[in-house]
């Protein structure tokens, strides 16, 4: 299962931090999370850099946010990342 | 990798938002005490320095107190964009603006203290300038400008008014500069500016961000976030240069559109829950369009002018801006202690030990307990402008409230520090 997806667009704070977490904690270098979220989790991204992860955000429409993150020294996970979704 | 990335050395530390968010209660508490002292006084006219003094103790002590500690979180939060230096300048600021609020309070009780009031103007001319340079800057780091972004910019032009006129008026009271036009003109455009402008062009800002991101409700309508701002800056200049009663209800019907808009979209909240926060938002969205009907009924229950004004006072301060701040500390505190410690757990990559939830660390039982006490303090504070001899309660009341709500964030921090160490013990 090399993409994980997770919506928290209907999650109050700080539910949304607390899933993606928890999804974090199980992610396999070579995965891909994939969040679906109202807004840019501007505040996840410095702990993301800490825990070794890399990410990429793009807009979707009105608050709706999709951010993929992977280990960053999986390079089969980066090159997932870089394809576009289906 | 996005862009837009924060370096952790950007981000304030946690110290910082809640330095300014837990002295805003204690002007809340400064400013019962001011009620219990000078009551009388304060209730005869909006004209008397010892009012003045209360409300400077609202505008600047808790109101701005509140709004920069606000800012400081809200920048790195909706736009990547901390405010520069913030590490060193936020303890300098804050510093200031508490040290030129008790300058410029003592000043105005002195009464019109003329080396107290130019010190105080010093201070908070530093303090605003300096805030006005950081987030002038971090605005023009933003890649992304969202609605609140905009309405922020509004807000501090607004206060760089706001900060110019109440200058003026400070070199007049003190005697250094001798004003040929109307000072009464002068302080209603002061506080015009500064109520109209920066604090309600800024609650405006942060509610286009706070009502859908804590309540996930949706969006603010797009065409109502982009000339919101603008013209309710262009009535007030207008007004400003025609200070015609029509353009005044131009600006009150402006801000009933968006609390009407801001009722809706509460209405419309994907879950139901019922959060005691809300209430707090509820009734000063509901005072607000009721503002308009003060005057008349007043007028019909046979107040005097001096009287309705400081009606209309009472309510905008105590019946809507201080619900409003307190819904939001209600959120945003809890909402900061547990990001800190889930980030602190996250890094260590430890999870026995379990995090307490944000109600956990704010019980709603204290914040229902504030709501009441709110209810009550504007009650009395509207019966003390009729009958004197509820001054007293109404400065009890709201000397409570202050240190009510100095207890709950207290002890929603002190909560935070507990299981701080609690989390680092786990992790060795």
């Amino acid at each position: 299962m090399p993409i994980v997806s997770l919506d928290v667009r209907t999650l109050e704070p700080c539910e949304p931090l607390q899933q993606i977490t928890a999804a974090l904690t199980h992610l396999h270098p070579g995965e891909l999370l994939r969040v679906t979220h109202r807004q840019e989790p501007h505040l996840l991204y410095p702990t993301l850099q800490q825990l070794g992860m890399s990410w990429q955000s793009r807009r979707l429409g009105p608050q709706c946010v999709e951010i993929t993150i992977w280990h960053t020294h999986s390079q089969a996970a980066a090159k997932l990342a870089s394809q576009p979704p289906a | 990798m996005n862009l837009a990335q924060l370096s952790l050395e950007q981000a304030p530390p946690l110290s910082i938002p809640l330095r300014f968010l837990l002295t805003a209660p204690l002007f809340l508490l400064a400013a019962g005490l001011l009620l219990l002292l000078y009551g009388d006084l304060i209730l005869l006219s909006r004209w008397h320095p010892a009012t003045s003094a209360l409300t400077h103790l609202m505008t600047l002590g808790v109101i701005t107190m509140v709004m920069v500690g606000a800012l400081t979180q809200m920048f790195p939060v909706i736009a990547a964009s901390p405010l520069p230096g913030i590490r060193w300048l936020g303890p300098l600021l804050h510093l200031l603006l508490v040290s030129g609020t008790l300058l410029l309070v003592s000043g105005l009780l002195a009464p019109y203290s003329a080396p107290l009031l130019q010190l105080a103007s010093g201070v908070l001319a530093l303090a605003i300038t300096l805030l006005l340079l950081a987030t002038t800057r971090a605005l023009l780091r933003v890649r992304r400008h969202a609605p609140a972004t905009y309405g922020i910019a509004g807000a501090l032009l607004a206060l760089a008014i706001t900060l110019l006129l109440g200058l003026l008026l400070t070199l007049a009271l003190s005697g250094t500069w001798v004003i040929s036009g109307n000072l009464r003109y002068l302080t209603t455009l002061h506080y015009g500016w500064g109520i109209g402008g920066w604090i309600g062009c800024l609650i405006i800002a942060v509610a286009y961000q706070v009502i859908p991101m804590f309540y996930v409700t949706p969006d603010f309508p797009r065409p109502l976030t982009i000339f919101m701002i603008p013209l309710l800056l262009l009535l007030l200049l207008l007004w400003s240069l025609w200070p015609t009663p029509w353009l005044l209800y131009g600006l009150f019907a402006l801000f009933t559109l968006i609390a009407v808009v801001a009722w809706r979209l509460l209405g419309q909240r994907r879950r139901h829950n019922r959060d005691p926060s809300l209430l707090f938002w509820r009734s000063a969205l509901l005072l607000l369009p009721l503002l308009l009907l003060l005057e008349p009924l007043t007028d019909g229950i046979g107040w005097s002018r001096g009287q309705s004004e400081l009606a209309i006072g009472v309510v905008l301060l105590f019946g809507i801006v201080l619900p409003i701040l307190c819904g939001m500390l209600l959120r945003i505190v809890p909402f900061l202690c547990w990001f800190h410690l889930h980030h602190q757990q996250l890094t260590s990559g430890r999870f026995t030990h379990p995090l307490p939830s944000m109600k956990e660390l704010l019980p709603d039982r204290l914040a229902h307990l504030l709501f009441g006490n709110q209810l009550l303090l504007l009650t009395a504070l509207l019966l003390a402008i009729h009958h004197p001899a509820s001054v007293p309660l109404a400065g009890l009341l709201l000397t409570l409230q202050g240190g009510l709500l100095f207890a709950i964030l207290a002890q929603a921090v002190l909560r935070f520090r507990h299981e701080q160490k609690r989390v680092a013990e786990s992790q060795i």
